[in-house]
């Protein structure tokens, strides 16, 4: 008997089954690089560009300060309100001063220190990078941190909950109006 | 050995709600290598049981043996491979595929059957029944008694223990109703098939040793066999 | 007889309603073959490891305009930067090196780029490939050395029947009607070999020879030698890399402490080309949306057509199947007679497809200094034969039914 052309179009739409289950899958759209590359969705909402955790001041449409923990430097920096985090904020203070709470408990000051990024023109008291050193920092994991910065004309207190962030959107007690 | 063999055979249609029987054959068979006219009116239901022996409608009752093989027993499907393998139809309107030559219809024969088609086989069936000279003619290109030549061709193609005749010569004129009945009955001779012809037309009866008269609904089957 | 050449012969038999379901099959699929194929080019174009440069330092505006500008000599720089800035950005640890250049002339259509001329010699236009000038690879003669001297891409030479010692007048602006500097004639000292890039495409001169262009004013002349107050259009950055090949990650510090300033910004062509598919997405989506649309409107011409021929072979297939068919023999045939067809189609979109590419390449070539290539296989290439043999699959059950269901007796005719 000739071959039986039944099963060959069975085993041309079998063929046709492993090909198409075989990786048909393709990416439709280049990736957008520039949001991955450059920073991550914070857990807040917006995009933190240094890949840093973002901390409202205050409240998310004031400013936020971008906080990364590497190798025992907090580098700090102040940048703009709402989806503005790619925008630097400038304040006027030369340190800032941080009351540190770690996980057991204990707290430890740290001061963070105006670091002006000259390309960008800044200098002490008109800068958004601030950095601090401490050797203790060096395996902390996890902290809350409390502060004041001079911010848009006002003396503002920063609270940085690392590594998550702080949205006063997200406490049980937040204030009306400050939402994402 | 039995090659056709029938027993308490009925074959009804279910009409308007009725049942309709049109075959009621308690018990018959042909034996190998003989060849049998089978004679009655039209409408007595000489082709539907040539239908049911080859296997292409499945009787209400009984069963049907042929080449051996109980047909009533087999699928739809089995039993078109059956046919394929082992009977040769030719119809009254020779039933040629108009789109294909007259070697492509014997090949066609050949497609369905375990064989692998043989052209020279093809050939020198064709060159049997005088077409020699007509392998790659059409149907349309051919006179009727051709095409009815080219049918025989094609159902002796796949090597058949059984050739089934609906009424072969019923397009044709009496003179070469003999010469297609006397070839296709060499043929057979010769390529040692069993034949059973269908016809209504007493000279194509007569050529036969072994005649049957096939009466209608519930009629009692009587043989008439010419003495030897 | 094979089943195949019966399946052959049945077409032969309908050959215009087959000729004309093939054809339409061949037509759609053409259209899906050919839009895929561009638009997959047109995005490696665009996202070819930025062409050699990791980053470009501009001013401020549009990212896309001046990658644009500076990588594809399109569009025009929305502005200049200081050479004071360069020189700060180039202090910058992660900096190895950069590459200043002035935009803004243009000659018979193609831009004319004033630039340094570590950029013919050190500059690597894809992973370790440098300009050459030797005629085995396409090129003619050396970089240019004097303000009067200029060194022409593959293409621009090829388009302009340019040879070494000819001469031009650069034009003031790349639009038609802005003014030639009339004075100022330029010779050709040498002819890149051909890169497969938009180098190919545009005119090189020193920044001297920008700078001291009859017309441009004292001012601009004095930044040949005035560095406090030179400008530049921008500068390609190498930036400094990880062992694997990855660009060093404080690309992103840099980055944003130069956007900070008011002065300048950094673009990476890798991640703002993206931004110009999202722009044109709607296009292409929509070009494969017709040919999708026109490839299913044949598919129903394919089924109208096996059903018309279903009709005209019932007779036969009812024969076929009293010689001893199945009735899944008769299915298997009229669902193979399908996806021949379809095949068929197919194998006649995909060559009609690629000579529209082959076309369309010539044009944007000619255009837009974008190489495009006929022989490129895009996913929908890897995927037509299986898309295209479902395709038959689907449309041909119906008929195949059909004909599974032809009954032997009622579509032959006698009865005694």
């Amino acid at each position: 008997m000739n071959c039986n052309i039944l099963t060959v179009v069975l085993a041309c739409t079998l063929g046709v089954v492993m090909a198409a289950s075989g990786g048909c899958h393709r990416t439709d759209e280049p990736k957008a690089e520039s949001k991955k590359a450059s920073g991550e969705e914070d857990k807040h909402g917006h995009e933190a560009h240094h890949g840093g955790c973002l901390n409202a001041i205050e409240l998310c449409s004031v400013g936020h300060a971008e906080v990364k923990l590497e190798d025992g430097v907090l580098r700090c920096w102040f940048v703009g309100g709402e989806n503005e985090t790619d925008k630097s904020v400038r304040v006027p203070d030369e340190e800032i001063r941080l009351t540190v709470r770690l996980d057991g408990g204990e707290e430890k000051p740290l001061v963070l220190a105006a670091k002006p990024i000259d390309l960008a023109g800044e200098k002490v008291g008109d800068c958004s990078y601030f950095e601090g050193a401490a050797d203790w920092l060096k395996n902390v994991k996890r902290f809350v941190a409390t502060g004041t910065v001079q911010c848009k004309g006002k003396e503002r207190p920063i609270r940085i909950e690392y590594p998550d962030g702080y949205d006063p959107d997200d406490q049980p007690d937040a204030s009306a109006g400050g939402g994402h | 050995m039995a090659i056709i063999e029938l027993n308490a055979l009925k074959v009804r249609y279910a009409m308007e709600g009725e049942a309709l029987t049109v075959l009621d054959i308690p018990s018959w068979h042909v034996d190998e290598d003989e060849q049998v006219a089978l004679f009655g009116p039209s409408g007595c239901g000489k082709s539907t049981l040539l239908h049911v022996i080859a296997g292409l409608l499945a009787p209400s009752e009984g069963t049907v043996r042929v080449c051996g093989r109980n047909l009533t027993a087999m699928s739809e499907a089995a039993r078109d491979r059956f046919r394929a393998r082992h009977v040769g139809y030719i119809f009254q309107n020779f039933n040629l595929l108009q789109g294909y030559t007259a070697i492509e219809n014997v090949l066609v024969g050949m497609t369905f059957s375990p064989e692998t088609p043989d052209r020279g086989l093809a050939e020198a069936l064709l060159a049997e029944v005088g077409l020699a000279h007509r392998l790659k003619h059409y149907p349309s290109q051919m006179s009727i008694g051709e095409q009815q030549r080219v049918a025989i061709a094609r159902a002796l193609a796949k090597k058949p223990e059984l050739i089934l005749a609906d009424e072969p010569t019923g397009s044709l004129d009496p003179i070469r109703s003999s010469g297609i009945v006397a070839g296709l009955r060499t043929a057979c001779r010769k390529h040692g098939c069993s034949l059973l012809v269908v016809s209504h037309e007493k000279d194509v009866i007569a050529a036969f040793e072994k005649q049957v008269s096939f009466l209608n609904l519930n009629r009692a089957f009587a043989v008439q066999e010419t003495p030897a | 007889m094979s089943l195949w050449r019966i399946i052959l012969k049945s077409l032969r038999q309908h050959w215009l309603s087959s000729s004309l379901a093939v054809f339409s099959i061949a037509l759609g699929v053409a259209l899906l073959v050919s839009v895929v194929s561009l638009r997959e080019q047109a995005h490696n174009n665009f996202t070819q490891v930025g062409l050699g440069v990791d980053a470009v330092l501009g001013p401020k505006g549009s990212p896309l305009q001046i990658v644009l500008n500076a990588v594809y000599h399109l569009e025009e720089m929305p502005g200049k930067i200081k050479w004071t800035y360069y020189q700060k950005v180039l202090q910058e640890p992660l900096v190895v090196e950069g590459i200043p250049f002035c935009t803004g002339h243009s000659y018979a259509g193609f831009r004319v780029n004033a630039i340094d001329g570590r950029f013919l010699t050190d500059f690597e236009y894809l992973p370790g490939k440098h300009f050459s000038f030797r005629p085995e690879d396409g090129g003619e003669g050396k970089p240019f050395e004097n303000r009067d001297e200029a060194v022409a891409g593959w293409e621009v030479a090829r388009a302009l029947g340019i040879r070494l010692g000819s001469a031009f007048n650069p034009v003031c602006g790349v639009r038609a009607g802005d003014p030639v500097h009339v004075n100022d004639r330029i010779r050709f000292v040498g002819i890149l070999g051909r890169t497969g890039t938009p180098h190919d495409r545009a005119i090189y001169i020193p920044m001297t020879a920008f700078y001291t262009l009859e017309g441009h004013g004292a001012d601009v002349a004095g930044m040949a030698v005035d560095e406090q107050h030179r400008e530049i259009s921008g500068a390609y950055l190498k930036i400094r890399r990880l062992p694997g090949g990855a660009l060093h990650p404080g690309i992103m510090d840099l980055k944003y402490n130069v956007n900070q300033s008011p002065e300048a910004q950094i673009v990476v062509p890798t991640e703002v080309l993206p931004n110009l598919f999202s722009i044109i997405g709607w296009v292409d989506k929509t070009l494969l949306a017709i040919a999708l649309l026109v490839t299913l409107l044949s598919a129903l011409f394919l089924l109208v057509a096996l059903l018309s021929a279903l009709r005209e072979r019932r007779r036969d297939l009812a024969l076929m199947r009293s010689l001893g068919a199945t009735r899944r023999t008769v299915l298997g045939l009229v669902l193979s007679e399908s996806v021949v067809m379809a095949v068929l189609g197919g194998v006649g979109g995909f060559l009609l497809g690629h000579a529209i590419v082959a076309v369309g390449a010539a044009f944007i070539r000619v255009e837009t200094g974008l190489r495009f290539s006929e022989m490129y296989l895009s996913w929908a290439d890897v995927f037509l034969f299986p898309a295209i043999v479902v395709l038959g699959l689907i449309v041909g059950a119906i008929p195949a039914i059909q004909a599974y269901r032809t009954g032997v007796l009622k579509n032959l005719v006698p009865v005694s």
